[in-house]
């Protein structure tokens, strides 16, 4: 039986260590017997170094990430969902989610060109539309689509 | 009983009853929408309000409230995306179910769940309200501190596989929850000196990353073609012999959620969770948690329902609000020219029992609404799974936009997301590391609180009530760990041979 | 209703129907001819978002404006503070003004201050008040004060040693002489600090007037002083802190405000339509039944408010050792 890999622990070896050299530079509370603002940060970073190391000695086999195709999947879903908020704001709402609709269909992998262009725009508008006059909740639109909508 | 005369002659009038399937369907509606919340909806009505008749414009504000509250259980179940922080706990074991091609059956369980819950709090409310105030009133800071370690107890019993995992993902949650202005002092701390940190981590955003967008990651691995879509539905049926099978646990569930939303501060999102450890804790012997265990559903959406009845406690009978909707109700009250407080039950009779009554029919709508509706909502599931995720991830940002228009609160959702899926890969449960964060700052501010109110003595940890809720905690570690030990040994030796 | 909804169809009738409409006259250069944005700082369904989204709501009814309001909780206020500031200043974006923006910059938690912004008007001043539980042995700042100066601490509940309602009692124990029998009791917010003070926890609490109306009434609260310089409408029998002999006023403030570059006469269009927004009938029937204060400063005054006040912070963050700079 193979153990687990010893990336998982050692992330969170460094994390635990960086939350504690996080912590050092929190000012001290100023009240009277108050524990301060560092108890809860130093006791998360203690933690989670002691956790680490058991960790480290104890590796169960885990799953893993995928490879090939899945995982060009997987990060480019990240990629996209950080355009996508980066142009949320400046593109408008219905502009900026239907281009993410339509990448991230083709990144999937599909080709057929209704799918990938005719279904995002209508999808885009009609979610538009249920949160600006469904639910009352104003989302960014520019003029250019201000106008339209 | 001449209280409930006049709320029931007070009630009787269109105007007012045409509000309780209105709030109900607008309180679906925001509820099962993650990101949207309850509050967020009664705010946006409240000014409406102030145009209505006192009664009409409260029954509107509860009928949101409720109706959020039992639609957060939908995506939850369907998508593993809880649509309100209350419903975390259903993921549990809601979203297993569906993946078992039970969706029906779970949606069918929470929206029993949550109507029972929530007509035996207001039953609870109606008849107990000002004694029971008095009674919240004796829990002080040293009896939040040992609450809020009772809950955080459920890590223990949720880590699944490894115990130690399920404390690393705790203690991240933790650290998340730590960053920001800290609850006593309010020094940023952990921020880098950015504004957008020191602000601190959202909850929404959080909790929709962590479940749904690391859940549409996972899911988008595999899906290539247009024909994918999830599970069958199953039946809608609760299943023969439910009432003997989960009628206990809604019970129990019931009480634990009223008396946690009661306490101010703590209300329901840890509500459901409690009941569901509780719940876990009297297991039979062939209960499968976290594997889709229909009592857990149960213990989940009863108490978050009643908890919302719970807080209503303080809110009516001390004037002070337990959560933030119930501020908003608080709110609702004062324009209406009503004082809450202990005099509010015999000044005004009609507006209090007509609010009890009105309850009473909501959750009756709720029921014939939600009943209708899963055959509905169900249909999300059925959306080929090259649209339905992409749509879940363009929900996940506008819901998390949408909490205050801030684009780095949809950058929590994406790390979030990340995060969560990376640790569901190594095998790390996520569940753990949300009720940490929700939990942790309770627990920090209470303890921090209490020695100073001590002056720095540990005394207060041995004062009866709070003692006593302690030992309830460490018991239920010990007990967990027991357990756990007991179903690893067979296992390991399985695997030697 | 005060949302979104309606805005931008009811701006394009609004824009075909402008020749007709008497409410503006050419002049004013048609302003406001879209809707005007309020960032509130704080969660939907507290006392700001409230507050003003009842004054937003009565401004849609007297002057033919949409407004849109838009919340942006985070780090007291901050967020939205830095939003308004950084945005286009056309008299169209305005943020609510928190009470911290006096400290903010003295705490070095941001660099805002009421400089980076042109004040509109002032609507509500809650003022903060000193309460004790009925039955306490407190029955009056007096006693209060000389217990503290015979050495006994007294528990104070507030929401954080930087909070306003901190600077409120830091001001009065500086005040009496007191200062280091004074403990300060933190919670977060009023709904965990109320049952505090009611349950004996803590000696004292000090707390927004309007949070603690009903339990004044119903006897189970007693005010034993409140920060203004007169008696306020809602609690007549509660003493000012003047007339106990400790000159001290201080309390939550609710106001407008738009980025510092905002045209004057813009912000006199905003301040003149506010200002009817404030007289209207259903704002002052909101105030009466909701127990806050109400208290209209114009722009000018306000500003010189809010000068006033971020110099007191200054000097008071500084005595506790709290002020970076």
């Amino acid at each position: 039986m193979s153990k687990g890999s010893v990336i998982p622990p050692v992330l969170v070896l460094l994390f635990g260590i960086g939350v504690l050299a996080a912590s050092a530079g929190i000012r001290p509370g100023m009240l009277d017997q108050d524990p301060g603002p560092a108890f809860m940060p130093r006791i998360c970073g203690a933690g989670l170094i002691l956790l680490s190391l058991y960790l480290f000695f104890d590796r169960e086999p885990h799953e893993g990430l995928p490879r090939g195709g899945s995982l060009v999947k997987v990060i480019g879903t990240a990629v996209l969902l950080l355009a996508y908020l980066n142009l949320i704001e400046p593109l408008g709402f219905p502009l900026s989610t239907a281009l993410f609709l339509g990448f991230e269909v083709f990144i999937i992998g599909i080709r057929n060109p209704v799918v990938l262009v005719a279904a995002p725009i209508m999808l885009s508008g009609a979610i538009y539309y249920l949160f600006r006059y469904g639910l009352d909740v104003a989302l960014p639109a520019t003029r250019l689509f201000g106008v339209l909508i | 009983m001449s209280g409930w005369y006049e709320g029931l002659s007070a009630l009787m009038d269109l105007s007012v009853l045409v509000m309780i399937p209105l709030g109900v369907v607008l309180g679906i509606a925001v509820g099962a929408i993650p990101g949207l919340s309850a509050t967020v909806g009664m705010a946006m009505f409240l000014p409406f309000t102030f145009t209505l008749d006192p009664l009409t414009g409260l029954v509107l504000l509860l009928g949101i409230y409720n109706g959020a509250c039992y639609a957060g259980a939908i995506p939850a179940v369907l998508l593993r995306t809880p649509g309100t922080p209350s419903s975390a706990a259903t993921t549990l074991d809601g979203y297993p179910m569906a993946q078992k091609g039970q969706a029906g059956q779970a949606l069918t369980i929470s929206l029993v769940a949550s109507v029972a819950g929530g007509l035996i709090g207001t039953l609870l409310l109606s008849l107990f309200a000002p004694a029971l105030a008095r009674y919240a009133l004796s829990f002080g800071t040293p009896e939040y501190f040992a609450i809020a370690i009772l809950a955080l107890t459920i890590i223990a019993s949720v880590g699944g596989g490894s115990m130690a995992k399920g404390f690393v993902s705790a203690f991240i949650g933790l650290t998340i929850a730590s960053i920001g202005f800290d609850p006593i002092a309010g020094f940023p701390r952990l921020s880098f000196d950015n504004t957008s940190l020191s602000g601190g981590i959202s909850l929404i955003p959080m909790l929709v990353g962590i479940f749904g967008v690391s859940e549409a990651l996972i899911q988008l691995e595999r899906v290539s073609n247009m024909h994918e879509r999830m599970t069958a539905l199953g039946s809608f049926r609760m299943g023969a012999g439910w009432v003997k099978r989960l009628g206990p646990t809604m019970m129990g569930s019931t009480l634990v959620g009223f008396f946690s939303g009661m306490l101010p501060g703590v209300g329901g999102d840890i509500g459901g969770y409690l009941a569901y450890n509780e719940t876990k804790r009297l297991a039979k012997p062939g209960d499968r948690f976290g594997e889709g265990e229909p009592k857990g559903v149960v213990a989940a959406e009863a108490a978050n329902n009643a908890s919302n009845m719970g807080s209503l406690i303080p809110t009516l009978a001390l004037g002070v609000p337990g959560n933030t909707q119930s501020a908003v109700l608080l709110g609702a009250l004062l324009i209406a020219g009503v004082q809450p407080g202990p005099g509010l039950f015999a000044a005004a009779p009609e507006l209090v029992f007509g609010s009890f009554l009105a309850m009473t029919l909501a959750y009756a709508c709720m029921l014939a609404i939600g009943l209708l509706g899963i055959r509905l909502w169900v249909r999300v599931v059925q959306i080929p799974a090259v649209y339905l995720w992409p749509l879940v991830l363009v929900f996940s940002v506008v819901g998390s936009y949408a909490v205050r228009n801030e684009p780095f609160d949809v950058l929590v959702m994406l790390m979030a997301g990340v995060l969560g899926y990376l640790m569901t890969k190594a095998n790390y449960p996520v569940a753990p590391l949300l009720i940490a964060a929700i939990v942790g700052p309770i627990a920090e501010e209470n303890f921090r609180r209490s020695m100073i109110l001590n002056e720095g003595s540990l005394t207060w940890l041995f004062q009866p009530l709070t003692a006593t809720i302690l030992l309830l905690a460490a018991a239920s570690v010990v007990f967990t760990f027991v357990r756990h030990r007991k179903t690893q040994r067979p296992a390991r030796a399985d695997e030697a041979s | 209703m005060t949302n979104t909804s309606f805005g931008i169809r009811a701006s394009l009738l609004g824009a075909t129907m402008l020749a007709a409409a008497s409410a503006y006259p050419a002049h004013a250069q048609d302003f406001p001819s879209e809707p005007i944005r309020i960032v509130i700082g704080f969660a939907a369904g507290g006392s700001t978002d409230t507050n003003t989204r009842a004054l937003a709501n009565a401004a849609e009814q007297v002057c033919d404006a949409d407004i849109v309001i838009s919340n942006q909780p985070g780090g007291s206020g901050v967020l939205a503070l830095e939003t308004v500031r950084n945005s286009e200043a056309d008299g169209y974006t305005m943020a609510t003004t928190p009470t911290e923006i006096s400290a903010l910059k003295h705490l070095g938690l941001s660099d805002v201050t009421h400089e980076d912004f042109k004040a509109v008007m002032r609507f509500i001043f809650d003022p903060h008040g000193f309460f004790v539980r009925s039955g306490s042995d407190y029955k009056s700042m007096d006693d209060v004060i000389n217990a503290a100066k015979n050495g006994t601490k007294i528990r104070i509940a507030t929401s954080g040693p930087a909070s306003p309602y901190a600077v409120t009692f830091q001001d009065v124990a500086r005040a009496a002489g007191v200062s280091g029998q004074f403990v300060n009791i933190p919670y977060q917010g009023d709904a965990l600090a109320i049952p505090a003070a009611l349950s004996g926890e803590v000696d004292l609490i000090v707390t927004n007037a309007s949070n603690v109306v009903g339990q004044v009434k119903s006897g189970d609260f007693v005010p034993l002083g409140v920060a203004t310089d007169e008696r306020i409408d809602v609690m007549p029998d509660a003493p000012t802190l003047k007339e106990v002999g400790i000159e001290v006023t201080g309390g939550s403030i609710y106001g407008l405000a738009a980025p510092k570059d905002t045209p004057e006469d813009r912000v006199a269009a905003l301040n003149d339509c506010f200002k009817k927004a404030f007289d209207s009938e259903s704002f002052q029937s909101f105030i009466a039944k909701t127990g806050v204060n109400p208290a209209y400063l114009g722009a000018e005054d306000f500003d010189a408010y809010l000068t006033d006040e971020y110099t007191r912070y200054g000097e008071l963050l500084k005595t506790l050792g709290l002020a970076k700079n």
